[in-house]
């Protein structure tokens, strides 16, 4: 017990890394993931195709592919970055494919009478989706973005991989120190498995709250 | 073009290659009240999505209150307008759909209210007393704070139309509003529409209901393979039907008038 207790500030410092990698790419993914989605829904064709290459590109890509692309391959771009924003950037990209599936999707599944409606009292793009799409698409798309979420923070841990000190990396140097390897594994999948579980746990009551049909 | 508010010239309407509306041309003054009837497949309810712009067509013009619909004119030539004029334009024309597509999220009042406050910029007490005046006006007085899916399919079909009307638009379109309903919740909906083609509402109508068409109807116009095949007044469509097509189509009829 002594040992968890010594390790628990660099604990704390990777776990607040992870919280902060995954937070960031959560935003990101699912602001391109809007984007992207509703291109694939209402955009004109050349918009359209670009989103389609996107998505159905990067969802074969393996993440770490994603992250050392960015990490080794923009600086002989010219485009120095730092480890954890490469992390970033490569799971944004990764997330924003896969939540731009699942706001095509949920948007998509609503009828197509509600957009009718909503364009026959006047209302413009920006407000159809506001006020009458995606209050309803909501219900619909929050399962899959919680699946998605929960694939974010667990991919975050690859991160590790070019020397970003997450809880992940935190692990494997207290691991490294005290030989505690059996130990301090099941803390870490402890703690990924507490980030999951509440992000699944607030899932299913917003889930509830914006079920309307 | 003084005194009409809905004016269709040649209006052709292609989807791919099949030709849905092939070269029609109505007129309506204000006022009055249009029945469109005809066979399904015949273009009605094209025709009216056109007038709202919830289909784009290829030929001819569409003109609501003297303004092109959808479009502008340039040299000939139809160039599409940005979608925040178009809807502009589709808030002076009120469209009720035989599915009723009310918001399900929102109550009864809200689906009335949005337009008002969002499109209308009312501010919120002043489109809640308009919203309440309509809704009271088609009977649901005591619905105002039901969710689409506590009410029946004549309730909803009413709150749809409250919330057309709401908006003041310069002409109602129907499009079969009734062909959803269970018969005996018809009436009331049906009730409601003759009661504003009497306040003096210019409307269009696409119905199957020949009674409706034949009490409350200014003017019929009859459709077919999408053209204006036959059009008159009442008695003389039903009692003098010229063109083979309407005699057969009337046919269908005769047992249930």
């Amino acid at each position: 017990m002594d040992v968890v207790i010594a390790s628990g500030p660099l604990i704390l410092r990777g776990l607040l890394v992870t919280l902060e990698v995954s937070v960031a790419v959560l935003l990101l993914g699912t602001l391109i993931g809007i984007m992207g989605g509703l291109s694939l829904l209402y955009g004109a064709w050349p918009l359209r195709l670009i989103a389609r290459v996107y998505v159905d590109a990067i969802r074969g890509i393996p993440q770490l592919v994603l992250i050392f692309a960015i990490f080794y391959g923009f600086p002989a771009l010219g485009l120095q970055v730092s480890a954890i924003v490469a992390g970033i950037l490569a799971l944004s990209v990764f997330c924003g494919a896969h939540v731009s599936e699942v706001i095509r999707g949920g948007v998509g599944s609503i009828p197509r009478g509600q957009m009718d409606a909503a364009q026959g009292i006047g209302l413009n793009f920006a407000q159809r989706l506001r006020y009458v799409i995606f209050p309803q698409a909501l219900g619909r798309i929050l399962p899959a973005w919680v699946n998605t979420a929960v694939e974010v923070v667990k991919a975050s841990s690859l991160v590790s991989l070019v020397s970003v000190v997450d809880l992940m990396m935190a692990i494997q140097q207290i691991v490294g120190r005290t030989r505690e390897a059996l130990l301090f594994y099941a803390v870490a999948a402890l703690l990924y498995f507490a980030i999951n579980y509440t992000i699944s746990a607030i899932g299913v009551r917003l889930e509830k709250r914006y079920a309307y049909t | 073009m003084t005194g009409k508010v809905v004016v269709i010239q040649g209006l052709v309407k292609r989807f791919d290659a099949l030709e849905i509306l092939s070269g029609v041309d109505l007129e309506v003054p204000k006022g009055e009240v249009v029945v469109i009837v005809g066979p399904s497949g015949s273009g009605k309810t094209t025709l009216l999505r056109c007038i709202n712009f919830l289909e784009e067509y290829q030929g001819g013009r569409i003109h609501v209150d003297g303004q092109l619909v959808g479009y502008r004119d340039s040299g000939g030539r139809l160039v599409r307008l940005p979608d925040s004029i178009i809807a502009g334009m589709r808030a002076d024309v009120g469209m009720v759909f035989q599915s009723f597509n009310l918001f399900p999220h929102m109550t009864a009042l809200e689906n009335v209210v949005l337009g008002l406050t969002r499109v209308r910029k009312l501010p919120p007490h002043e489109a809640e007393k308009r919203a309440t005046s309509w809704l009271e006006r088609v009977g649901l007085q005591d619905k105002l704070r039901a969710y689409p899916a506590q009410l029946s399919g004549g309730q909803q079909q009413r709150v749809a139309i409250a919330r057309a009307v709401a908006m003041e638009p310069k002409v109602m379109l129907f499009d079969e509003a009734t062909s959803a309903l269970d018969p005996e919740l018809v009436g009331e909906v049906l009730g409601v529409m003759e009661d504003l083609a009497h306040s003096g509402m210019t409307m269009l109508v696409v119905t199957h209901e020949m009674r409706f068409a034949r009490e409350v109807g200014h003017r019929i116009v009859f459709m077919d393979k999408g053209v204006i095949v036959e059009q008159g007044a009442p008695r003389q469509i039903f009692e003098q039907p010229q063109s083979e097509r309407l005699r057969a189509f009337l046919g269908h009829f005769t047992k249930t008038m």
